[in-house]
């Protein structure tokens, strides 16, 4: 019986190490080739070759990505995807996975596009740290995009109707053509060397990636990157971002989202002002309560332990006061403070309280309380009550002299 | 220079009155300078309130001459 030769290794073992070798030797690719043998299994998955004149490799596209390609691959066709290098251990295969594909003229401007990313990450400008805050109030917008496309009138119509108060200010650029990234970035430019606005908008409505190119450009970008007013990309497109939206201090799906984060909403703003009206007048009541409980509080010292009806009168008038006050306010009436100021200070000096301490009495008529300021308020044998400094007393009127 | 005075004062009265909701939330005022901040923030309310209801779009375009002087244009 033969027993393994111990120098051997086994199959596996020798596949895992030819595994390790070549998938640690080549990290993300970009492949360029034609398509053929494809499959699109039933469990999802894409199977291909991809082949040049010379030569030819496996690869396979899982359904987890697949599932985003903006075309059907077929057989024939030339493309361009990006992929790791790996090992199919049970099949001793080498294969690609794929996990981006582009038909292969769309390909070259994915290239680019990814490139350009990579430079400008690296430079840093898309750290959230560069971002500038966008107002959140402002009271004119800027807007770069085609005079002529749906995006403009949709940004009009959005601001119209959430935020009519806004300004607006068009400056009309090309967005696609070789021409547009040109006009992009002298849009931005006179957008800040005429300094009116205090945000920008820049974009466009979706189209395809041709169409979509200026907003990937670098001169674009840098432009964008550059510019001391906060700016919006909104450039539609339903997968991947632009690098404008990447460079951008904040980015939207389309212009009209776009605008809506930017505007703040009418109603939003009324409801705000009403809220800081009812808070004013309220930190206003409060207030004054605590300043007039202040004042009843050394009264308190003055009468001690009896509670005349003098004091709680001028409690009542207090109240009257401050509702008073905060009644006028919200009429506007005009010069009102000066008048409650100087009101204020005679309540102070009428406080009768003082002046009874001072020896003085007031008499009340029984039973209504009027008080008595002509002998005619009372007739003979008429009870009334005697406010003294220190407690009433209650008392009859007598006969007249004769 | 292109703002208008409208907006101006919209922007400027909505920051006023924040600044004084703040300030009064604060406590710390004399019964003056709380009356005084009371009266102002009530009337720019009022002020801010009748700008917005008053409010009509205005969109402009921003143009260039040959000479590459920048201008305003009322758009139709």
């Amino acid at each position: 019986m033969n027993t393994p030769d111990p120098q051997a290794i086994s199959v596996s073992d020798l596949t895992q190490q030819i595994k390790n070798v070549l998938e640690g030797s080549f990290p993300i690719l970009w492949i360029s080739g034609e398509i053929s043998n494809f499959v699109h299994h039933g469990s999802g998955h894409m199977y291909f070759t991809l082949k040049d004149d010379k030569a030819e490799i496996r690869g396979v596209m899982f359904k987890g990505f697949n599932q985003f390609l903006h075309f059907k691959p077929e057989n024939g066709m030339q493309v361009l995807l990006e992929g790791d290098l790996t090992l199919y251990e049970a099949r001793g295969q080498y294969q690609i996975v794929a996990k981006k594909m582009e038909p292969a003229g769309i390909g070259t401007l994915y290239l680019a596009f990814e490139a350009l990313k990579k430079q400008l990450a690296a430079e840093g400008l898309f750290a959230p740290e560069v971002k500038q805050k966008l107002p959140v109030n402002p009271s004119c917008i800027g807007v770069i995009t085609s005079q002529t496309g749906a995006a403009v009138r949709d940004v009009f119509q959005v601001l119209d109707r959430r935020a009519p108060h806004v300004d607006l200010i068009l400056r009309p650029s090309r967005v696609q053509g070789d021409k547009a990234a040109i006009d992009l970035v002298e849009a931005i430019n006179d957008m800040v060397t005429f300094d009116a606005v205090d945000v920008i908008i820049i974009g466009r409505g979706g189209g395809s990636l041709e169409d979509l190119w200026p907003f990937n450009e670098e001169p674009v970008a840098r432009a964008i990157f550059s510019c001391p007013i906060p700016i919006i990309s909104a450039v539609g497109h339903e997968t991947d971002s632009s690098i404008s939206d990447l460079v951008a201090d904040m980015r939207a799906p389309t212009p009209s989202a776009a605008a809506e984060l930017v505007s703040p909403a009418v109603s939003d703003l009324v409801e705000y002002i009403n809220g800081s009206e009812q808070n004013l007048t309220s930190i206003m009541q409060r207030d004054l309560q605590k300043r007039w409980q202040g004042l009843d509080s050394t009264k308190d010292r003055f009468v001690l332990q009896q509670p005349s009806q003098l004091l709680k009168q001028h409690r009542i008038r207090s109240k009257e006061m401050i509702h008073l006050m905060v009644q006028a306010y919200r009429l506007g009436i005009q010069g009102f403070s000066g008048k409650f100021s100087s009101a204020n200070e005679k309540l102070l000096t009428l406080n009768p309280m003082n002046i009874l301490s001072r020896g003085y009495s007031i008499a009340y008529r029984e039973p209504d309380g009027k008080i008595i300021r002509d002998p005619k308020d009372l007739k003979e044998g008429d009870p009334f009550e005697l406010h003294t400094f220190k407690g009433a007393l209650r008392a009859k009127r007598a006969n007249k002299k004769k | 220079m292109a703002k208008k005075d409208k907006q101006i004062q919209f922007e400027e009265a909505f920051k006023r009155l924040e600044d004084i909701v703040t300030k009064m939330e604060s406590g710390d005022l004399s019964l003056e300078e709380s009356m005084t901040l009371f009266e102002e923030g009530i009337k720019l309310t009022e002020t801010c309130k009748s700008r917005l209801e008053a409010a009509e779009q205005k969109i402009q375009l921003l143009t260039k001459d040959s000479d590459g002087n920048l201008a305003l244009e009322d758009m139709d």
